[in-house]
């Protein structure tokens, strides 16, 4: 997400994150609430998309966190599958009422799937973004540039330092 | 040796433009946009003599946006500009500025839709203030409500952003005057604010003309706004064209870009037609 707050970075370490019993409990995070969500295979970039990292897979989207910025999102253009792309590539676009925001890789990649659901039913990004609001698959490149993205801890608290 | 407030201060550059067509307006915007890293205020000199064109946001559906038949019959040309937001008919009473900034420049300013206008009637608010009201009108205090710029509950200025790499562009379509001739290409939005409820353009719009007594002094105003949170200096006309040139010259920079003219059924023109149709505006806005 072409949106980036100017926190300065605390901890980005991202290893095998502990699984949270999280089904069936409300998590606060950055303002939104996450019901049944296992944080363990997130990733965050600064610019607020995130890669939830299954194997070899990941399913890249933008977190509540940008989808509560944007506001109402109107239309998303979502890439061609096949399409390759490098970390931090712009991979399509968000638009909400006012405003067309570039969205990025986290990791670079090969477009395996996108969501089609998307075309017609936009609020699932404003929604549930990290859930059935999700934007493509991917083939990851390269797992060694997750280390570069934070985990939930971090990217909570880099959240909370951009409303300052 | 300056003050240490002005080394403190980001470097804007403005963009004073000839009078051009909105499409090859817009064509300049992206390329400022995303093909520099500097910060741009956008302006045209002088009063525009476009025709009316249609300008779509990014997603904007023609069959949803405008009186097709309407659109056709009179050949109004569409444009969608690479921005987010609504459709405007912009034409000679349109006054069309665009902010281009780089967020380390404007730390403080979150890069989401609401904190950009809240920053912007920082800008505008001032600007507008300073300017003589017409004969016997009272001087006017910018107002926000929802994501437009308002006097009370009337609009006068429609706004839309593009937000790409740590920079934004907050682009503003200021109504001078009003002509319920040209509105008519226009439906109701199915979106609309809240505050609008169900008004016609006629009760919802108000021409800026009523509330500040010369055009021209407008965007002047908002360049000495602007110097308040920039050092601000003027770009060549030439410099603007070096960009250009820099990315294969107007015609090849059109091809690319994400600013097209389509046609009623939303998709880009082949580059014959829209070759045509940029033309036709231009030579429509050389008469």
């Amino acid at each position: 997400m072409a949106m980036r707050a100017f926190a300065m970075m605390g901890s980005r370490a991202v290893a095998q994150m502990p699984r949270c019993a999280a089904a069936g409990k409300r998590q606060a995070f950055g303002g939104a609430q996450v019901v049944g969500r296992r944080w363990a295979s997130y990733h965050f970039a600064e610019s607020h998309e995130y890669v939830k990292v299954d194997g070899d897979v990941g399913t890249i989207g933008i977190t509540q966190f940008a989808a509560d910025n944007l506001g109402e999102v109107v239309f998303v253009e979502l890439p061609e599958v096949g399409a390759t792309f490098d970390k931090t590539d712009s991979f399509g676009s968000v638009e909400s009422v006012k405003a067309a925001s570039d969205v990025y890789m986290p990791v670079g990649g090969e477009i395996t799937s996108v969501n089609e659901e998307l075309s017609e039913s936009q609020e699932l990004v404003n929604n549930d973004p990290m859930g059935d609001g999700w934007f493509a698959k991917i083939k990851i490149a390269d797992k060694g540039e997750l280390a570069s993205l934070m985990d939930e801890a971090a990217y909570k608290a880099f959240c909370e330092d951009s409303k300052h | 040796m300056p003050a240490a407030s002005t080394l403190l201060r980001p470097a804007l550059r403005i963009a004073r433009l000839p009078r051009l067509p909105i499409y090859h307006r817009l064509c300049i915007e992206e390329a400022l946009f995303y093909k520099t890293s500097d910060n741009w205020f956008v302006y045209s000199e002088g009063p525009p003599s476009d025709p009316p064109t249609v300008v779509l946001g990014i997603s904007g559906k023609p069959e949803r946006m405008c009186n097709l038949e309407l659109v056709q019959q009179d050949g109004i040309p569409l444009v969608r500009r690479f921005s987010g937001g609504g459709t405007v008919i912009v034409d000679s009473d349109t006054i069309f500025t665009s902010l281009i900034v780089n967020q380390t420049d404007v730390p403080h300013v979150q890069p989401y839709p609401r904190e950009v206008m809240e920053w912007s009637k920082g800008i505008f608010g001032p600007a507008l203030a300073a300017l003589a009201p017409p004969s016997g009108g009272s001087a006017v205090q910018l107002g926000l409500r929802e994501n437009d710029y308002v006097f009370g509950d009337l609009k006068f200025g429609g706004n839309a952003q593009a937000i790409s790499k740590g920079r934004w562009l907050h682009h503003t379509s200021f109504l001078w005057a009003y002509s319920p001739e040209v509105m008519r290409y226009l439906t109701l939005p199915e979106k609309r604010p809240a505050y609008r409820r169900d008004r016609p353009h006629a009760s919802f719009l108000t021409p800026l003309h009523r509330h500040i007594a010369q055009r021209d002094d407008f965007c002047p105003a908002v360049v000495e706004a602007l110097a308040s949170q920039f050092e601000v200096r003027e770009a060549p006309h030439a410099e603007i064209e070096d960009i250009i040139d820099a990315l294969g010259g107007a015609a090849a920079w059109a091809a690319a870009c994400r600013t097209k003219f389509v046609g009623p059924d939303g998709k880009a023109l082949p580059d014959a037609a829209a070759a045509a149709a940029a033309a036709a505006v231009a030579e429509a806005v050389a008469q």
